[in-house]
């Protein structure tokens, strides 16, 4: 496992990180600019969405990255692909830093690193036929040398994913949640990309179809060695995909691990705290388990606390806490965290 | 496991609830049956279409006519049948006696009333509480839902809070008459899961305090394992299991159930062990399969299952399955 | 197959027509007054097209021993100041208000939609200064434009049309625009971007076809205002011309002979009364059908 180079601040390397790496994140920064007043639009404050991140993922990798809402994850997920434009920081794919390219240029670039999004409902066009979202981006990158071929090129794909290929013609109200989302899935194939981010691809399905488009992630990951990054909030789903996970609160990264340490010694107030937080479906375990509840409201990222963003919710603050913010460091094998708890 | 000593405080028999729609009717409650007692907690536990949330708004005749309709059963609340009641009685009870609590705390607060005037309402028709004595109740209504400064909370509009504390106001709204039965649906799933715990802690304790009953509708197995004192499980607008949740995750009897339990994700299980999906799609409500409606999905089904609907049988233990198949063989 | 499921059967369609397009026509149909007004505008469609058939006699045949002769035998309607007679002239006179009513709202639309695609889609000062020029387009009285633009342009039945496009695209250049940021925001717009999907192709094959509706019912709407226009225009002299009839024309010169011959002014009135009430009918028919709101089966709760 790599480590992190941490950069001095204020820096401008453009060295190359490691290529074994596919996708690299440097001190990345999304903010929201709140403008205010009548004629002339000030900026009054902004949204911390996400605040710094350093990140690198290895080819073929599956990071997950977890957190409630208003944490940055889909955010910081939209901000690798580009679709939101980072306010400051880099963004390495395969080689080349994409903040630095316009809209134009990256186009061409996102055959190689695709989408899957949350809502199944939503996500796909209800005037196209599903056959021709899914040929879609073959067309747009001249993947496919006629219409027909591209649907013949679809009719795979939905094999794949374990559709009926009988059905390109009809148009997404015809077809249920879970397999819509398939449909979603093949559309992201369909360019043949390294890379996907799937922006918690699951929690809109009900739980009986969570577990077939899971493993349905894990079989096309293993058949097509793609590199993922799976945002969700389930713990117990991304800990059933990942390699490593990333636990983020209010726009930054409080703790990294490989799963194994993640789930068997959490490190961080944080992590414990969600660990606890969600209910497991047996009853024995649940009548032997400590539950501890983190108290308070999730806090503004307009205005996050000032040293580590936990400290008004944290059981465990000390008065470095409330001035100090923590960065993370290593703890073990992979394992980082940023926490004053352990340094 | 049968409470002799007590009577139930709701009898639900035979529940039927009908929706048209324009490709026909669809049955999304079909005779259903189950008892509620004083102080315990109990889960509808099912997925999106098996008709958990319609046999809750049923209960306090909330389904919108047209296009639903119920088209049969009994409700008994402490004696009094409610689906035959005429329309005063039952506002007496909404609120009142029976109280609930929606799944989207975004939309179930109307937005031009301050906080105050929606805590207050069912205080004021209900217990004819007025000026000093019902801002008492409010304040403290929202002191035991941990909401700091509760005066300046009373003047606020909906909009300025978050969704944790709009639910948390929900509740507050739901205790607030003292209700015997609280009914909550999907009281959390929109909300993030360390609100989710806090939410659930704060009504399990509220609904303790006063020995009202609790009816948990959710398709979280998790929060089903935590809280409930009994489960029934439903698929297809029917009961398919009714048992203990002790006994549910020990020993589950029906195949849907077995299957809903072996395909969650859970974060005690081996990591490396894959997850065992429950194969095909959820039924679809108007066109739902001969007999037994889970058994294009079922891993046991036989042919019986394909000609007749099973009934919900139970045990000597009260433990209670609607399958042709023991699984236990 | 790899551990990937086994394909799976599809959700069986309750609705019995896959194509959005038709079962689109089948709820409107469904709408009373909406298919009262599709009967009417297929009568009318059906007499402007087969006019000849259906004439009397030739609309510009002058009698003038017969002039401004009452409702008979031999002209149901009666004639005119030159002896032509009436219904003859209607007819006819449908072709032409028909012709000037759907050309001007579709030509309307068509360049407004455009605009307000772009205005919408790029926003920021393309958007802005593509607003201010619809403002200030907006500004004039509708009537009052399209009639100095007429009388700039000269008269005849083209004119008519372009003048009507000339103001008329505003409003569907407004009317796009705000359904354009609306739809943008939706996921699969994203979706499409993340795909690669160049701006152009995303807002003609995916934005486009999602803002129809409403613009379907704007178009409908316009319509019977294009042809009310059509008719001030022709009643002030400055649309179609002698001997062409058409039913503001009608209407117009009738208007001078209503103590004489009153059917000469009614009748075109009638017609013209007609047509946009049957295309309001139907713009409203198909605005309730488009309308998610009022479709009771999806508030089925769960």
């Amino acid at each position: 496992m790599p480590t992190v180079t941490r950069l001095p601040a204020g820096s401008t390397s453009v060295r190359e990180p490691a290529t074994d790496n596919l996708v690299t994140l440097r001190a990345l920064k999304v903010h929201f600019p709140v403008l205010s007043g009548l004629l002339r639009r000030r900026p009054v404050g902004a949204v911390h969405a996400v605040d710094g991140v350093d990140l690198e993922i290895r080819r073929g990798e599956t990071l997950g990255l977890v957190g409630e809402s208003g944490c940055g994850k889909s955010t910081l997920g939209r901000a690798v692909l580009q679709l939101i434009r980072p306010t400051s920081g880099e963004v390495w794919f395969g080689g080349t830093d994409l903040t630095k390219l316009s809209d134009e240029e990256i186009r061409p670039l996102r055959r190689r690193m695709q989408m899957v999004f949350q809502d199944p409902f939503s996500s796909l066009n209800p005037r196209m036929t599903v056959g021709e979202t899914v040929a879609e981006p073959m067309l747009v990158h001249g993947l496919a040398a006629n219409a027909d071929e591209s649907r013949a090129k679809a009719a795979e794909l939905f094999g794949i994913v374990g559709l009926d290929p009988g059905m390109l013609d009809r148009y997404p109200h015809e077809f249920s949640g879970g397999q819509r989302q398939r449909i979603g899935i093949a559309r992201s194939l369909a360019a043949q990309p390294d890379f996907i981010v799937c922006d918690e691809p699951v929690s809109a399905l009900d739980v009986s179809i969570q577990a077939q488009i899971v493993n349905l992630f894990e079989a096309l990951r293993d058949r097509l060695g793609l590199t993922y990054i799976f945002i969700a909030h389930d713990l117990a789903v991304v800990r059933h995909l990942s390699d490593r996970i990333a636990v983020m609160y209010l726009g930054k990264i409080v703790e990294i691990a490989p799963k194994q340490s993640l789930y068997s010694s959490p490190l961080h107030p944080y992590t414990e705290a969600l660990l606890q937080a969600v209910p497991v479906p047996d009853r024995a375990i649940e009548k032997r388990r400590k539950r501890t509840v983190l108290q308070g409201e999730v806090p503004s990222p307009l205005n996050p606390p000032k040293g580590c963003r936990l400290h008004p919710r944290c059981a465990k603050a000390m008065s470095q806490c409330r001035t100090v913010e923590p960065v993370l460091k290593q703890q073990a094998e992979g394992h980082w965290v940023a926490c004053h708890l352990y340094e | 496991m049968a409470k002799t000593a007590h009577e139930a405080l709701l009898c639900v028999r035979n529940l039927t609830v009908e929706f048209a729609t324009e490709a026909g009717i669809v049955t999304a409650v079909d005779r259903v049956s189950f008892d509620l007692y004083a102080g315990e907690i109990l889960a509808l536990v099912g997925e999106s279409g098996c008709g958990k949330s319609a046999t809750a708004l049923a209960l306090l005749r909330l389904i919108a006519d047209p296009p639903g309709r119920i088209a049969g059963g009994e409700i008994r609340f402490r004696n009094q049948e409610l689906l035959s009641a005429d329309d005063a009685t039952v506002r007496d009870i909404r609120g009142n006696r029976i109280a609930m609590i929606f799944q989207e705390p975004m939309t179930s607060l109307n937005p031009v009333y301050t906080i105050g005037r929606q805590l207050g309402e069912p205080l004021e028709l209900h217990k004819n509480l007025r000026g000093d004595s019902l801002l008492a109740k409010c304040l403290a209504l929202l002191e035991s839902v941990n909401i700091p400064e509760p005066r300046q909370r009373l003047q606020s509009y909906p909009h300025q809070f978050s969704g944790g504390m709009r639910q948390r106001m929900m509740i507050a709204m739901g205790m607030s008459c003292d209700p015997d039965i609280v009914i909550a649906d999907e009281p959390t799933t929109a909300l993030d899961v360390t609100i989710q715990a806090q939410l659930l802690e704060l009504l399990q304790a509220q609904v303790a305090n006063r020995r009202a009953a609790l009816l948990l509708i959710t398709h979280n197995l998790g929060v089903v394992a935590r809280y409930a004192d009994r489960v029934n499980v439903m698929y297809a607008g029917r009961v398919v299991e009714s048992t203990t949740a002790d006994e549910i995750y020990r020993a589950p009897r029906h195949p849907y159930t077995i299957g809903l339990l072996r395909s969650v994700p859970r974060l005690d299980q081996p990591i490396s062990e894959k997850l065992l999906p429950i194969e095909g799609q959820p039924p679809n409500p108007l066109d739902l399969p001969s007999g037994c409606a889970f058994h294009p999905r079922c891993p046991f089904a036989i042919d019986k299952c394909r000609a007749e609907a099973p009934v919900l049988t139970r045990d000597a233990n009260g433990h209670a399955v609607a399958c042709w198949v023991d699984v236990r063989a | 197959m790899t551990d990937a499921v086994h394909p799976t059967a599809v959700v069986a369609v309750s609705v019995a027509s896959r194509n959005p397009a038709l079962a689109l026509l089948r709820a409107v149909a469904r709408h009373r007054l909406a298919s009262v007004g599709l009967v009417i505008i297929a009568a009318l469609i059906f007499i402007a097209i087969f006019a000849p058939l259906l004439a009397p006699y030739s609309p510009n045949q002058q009698d003038l021993y017969r002039v401004l002769a009452p409702p008979g035998r031999i002209h149901l309607l009666g004639t005119d100041n030159l002896g032509r007679d009436l219904l003859s002239r209607l007819i006819y006179g449908t072709r032409v208000s028909l012709f000037v009513g759907i050309v001007s709202s579709l030509v309307s639309a068509v360049i407004g939609v455009i605009i307000g695609l772009i205005a919408g889609f790029r926003g920021g000062v393309v958007d802005a200064i593509i607003m201010r020029i619809t403002d200030a387009f907006l500004c004039f009285p509708p009537l009052i434009f399209i009639l100095a633009m007429s009388a700039v342009l000269g008269p005849g039945l083209q004119n008519v049309m372009l003048s009507f496009a000339l103001f008329g695209w505003t409003i569907f250049a407004r009317l796009a625009r705000g359904q354009v940021l609306l739809v943008r925001e939706l996921p699969f717009i994203e979706a499409a971007r993340s795909v690669g999907v160049p701006a152009t192709r995303i807002m003609f094959r995916h934005i486009l076809p999602n803002i129809m509706a409403p613009v379907l019912v704007a178009i409908t709407i316009t319509i019977g205002v294009a042809i009310l226009v059509e008719s001030g225009v022709s009643f002030l002299g400055l649309g179609v011309q002698p001997p062409t009839a058409s039913w503001g024309k009608e209407l117009r010169v009738g208007f001078t002979y209503l103590e004489a011959a009153p059917l000469f002014s009614i009748a075109p009135g009638v017609m013209i009364t007609l047509a946009v009430i049957a295309f309001n009918f139907v713009g409203d028919g198909l605005r309730d059908a488009l309308d998610p709101r009022l479709r009771g089966a999806n508030r089925v709760p769960r």
